[in-house]
């Protein structure tokens, strides 16, 4: 226990990881131990963090570009530029739901249930300074015996 | 953009998983320093304006069960010893040790079948110098899933096509079972050679090393299943069986392959 809460990154990422959620949720398991809770956390976080660590292989996109004789050199270096930006950009965002998706698949098999939570109650956590005291406030509604808020799907 | 997108990532996904080595013809090509697997694998079916069938490739991994660490994947998807329609059946060399099944890959379609990485739970087994294991069947299955937004239907594909709306993907599963008398046949060449049956182990976790969605082997049926349960493929035309696990959860069981099964044997999931 002591040396997960000595790990800044994962706690930070813990901590926060509801926040790049389009819904806003918060898990629930009633009666979770609270070491067990933030060891699901971090098991789960890991898996969807693999998620981050693929790229977009751009080799035939690139290829086709290249190959292009209606481009000239200057054309094509700029058009491999720009689709290689949005190829990234676009990345990124079905990286972040395929993350949020390997967390709620990871969740459930530990069995915790996803609720719908306030909009207003999640910023106000989320904007807890002190990161023992919002753990407290995200495990408070992880463990809870009766949560409120409609249930999600997984 | 986003089908493209998906496309792309998924090709990223299958740079990490290369193929099995170049397809082996005769006997006199396999090495008595290598283990060969025999698996045949079915293709993923799914309902959309009619039943479709998508070949998919099955990868699997060197697995260390202590440190649960896998090392570089194979991919078992191309030149298949034999082949009908879209079963295929393939024979992939590999390094004497312990491998585990870790995940599908290599799908023919990004149509919301995901390649997935079984990081939840998978099935290892030991494979020794010199021989040919008969892993069976897999049959690899769309997960079931409440979301609304994975629904293969009229509405959700034409959004996509359309609107550049997505069909959310959904993971696989895999079930095992031993080859039967429908299933293809295998090579006369192989078939002279004896088959190994396998010990199937339970539970085996490791990183999601694809980067693709995770699930267990079993899917959601195997939520809270016990791990270390050890599963051996049976004779042809015969369900696999279950047994106890032997000692601590996640060793491989120590009785030996050829265990007779008990009167009432259940499947594997």
């Amino acid at each position: 226990m002591k040396s997960l809460l000595c790990i800044a990154v994962p706690i930070a990422t813990l901590a926060s990881s509801p926040a790049a959620a389009r819904d806003y949720y918060f898990f629930n398991k009633p009666g979770v131990d609270r070491q067990v809770y933030l060891e699901d956390r971090l098991a789960c976080d890991a898996l969807a963090g693999g998620v981050a660590r693929i790229s977009p292989d751009t080799t035939a996109m690139n290829q086709q570009i290249w190959q292009n004789r209606n481009l000239t050199m200057g054309q094509s270096a700029a058009a491999a530029g720009i689709a290689g930006l949005l190829v990234g950009l676009m990345a990124g965002s079905e990286n972040r739901r395929l993350q949020w998706q390997v967390e709620r698949i990871c969740l459930a098999d530990k069995g915790y249930r996803r609720f719908e939570m306030d909009k207003a109650e999640w910023k106000t956590i989320e904007k807890t300074e002190d990161m023992a005291e919002r753990i407290d406030k995200w495990f408070a509604l992880a463990s809870g015996a009766t949560p409120q808020g409609k249930e999600m799907y997984e | 953009m986003t089908g493209m997108m998906r496309a792309l990532l998924a090709a990223g996904l299958l740079t990490l998983a290369p193929p099995a080595g170049a397809k082996i013809k005769s006997a006199d090509q396999m090495k008595t320093e290598k283990a060969y697997l025999l698996v045949q694998i079915e293709p993923v079916e799914f309902q959309m304006m009619g039943n479709n069938r998508l070949v998919t490739g099955v990868i699997f991994a060197p697995y260390d069960p202590v440190t649960k660490q896998t090392r570089e994947n194979l991919l078992a998807r191309r030149d298949p010893v034999a082949k009908d329609g879209k079963r295929r059946l393939y024979l992939i060399e590999v390094d004497p040790g312990t491998w585990v099944i870790a995940g599908t890959g290599g799908s023919d379609s990004q149509m919301g079948s995901a390649d997935t990485s079984f990081s939840l739970g998978s099935y290892h087994f030991d494979v020794h110098a010199g021989e040919l294991v008969d892993l069976g069947v897999f049959v690899p299955q769309r997960e079931e899933s409440d979301n609304p937004d994975t629904r293969m239907n009229t509405g959700n594909v034409l959004g996509m096509a359309l609107f550049g709306a997505s069909v959310e993907p959904v993971p696989n599963r895999l079930t095992v079972r031993p080859r039967g008398t429908d299933d293809l046949v295998i090579p006369a060449w192989l078939a002279v050679r004896p088959l190994v049956q396998p010990a199937f182990v339970y539970g085996g976790t490791f990183g999601n090393n694809l980067g693709g969605l995770v699930n267990r082997i079993d899917g959601k049926a195997g939520r809270g299943r016990t791990a270390g349960a050890a599963a051996y493929l049976s004779k042809p035309g015969q369900p696999a069986v279950e047994v106890p696990s032997s000692g601590s959860a996640m060793e491989p069981a120590s009785a030996p392959a050829s265990v007779e099964p008990p009167a009432t044997p259940s499947s594997l999931p």
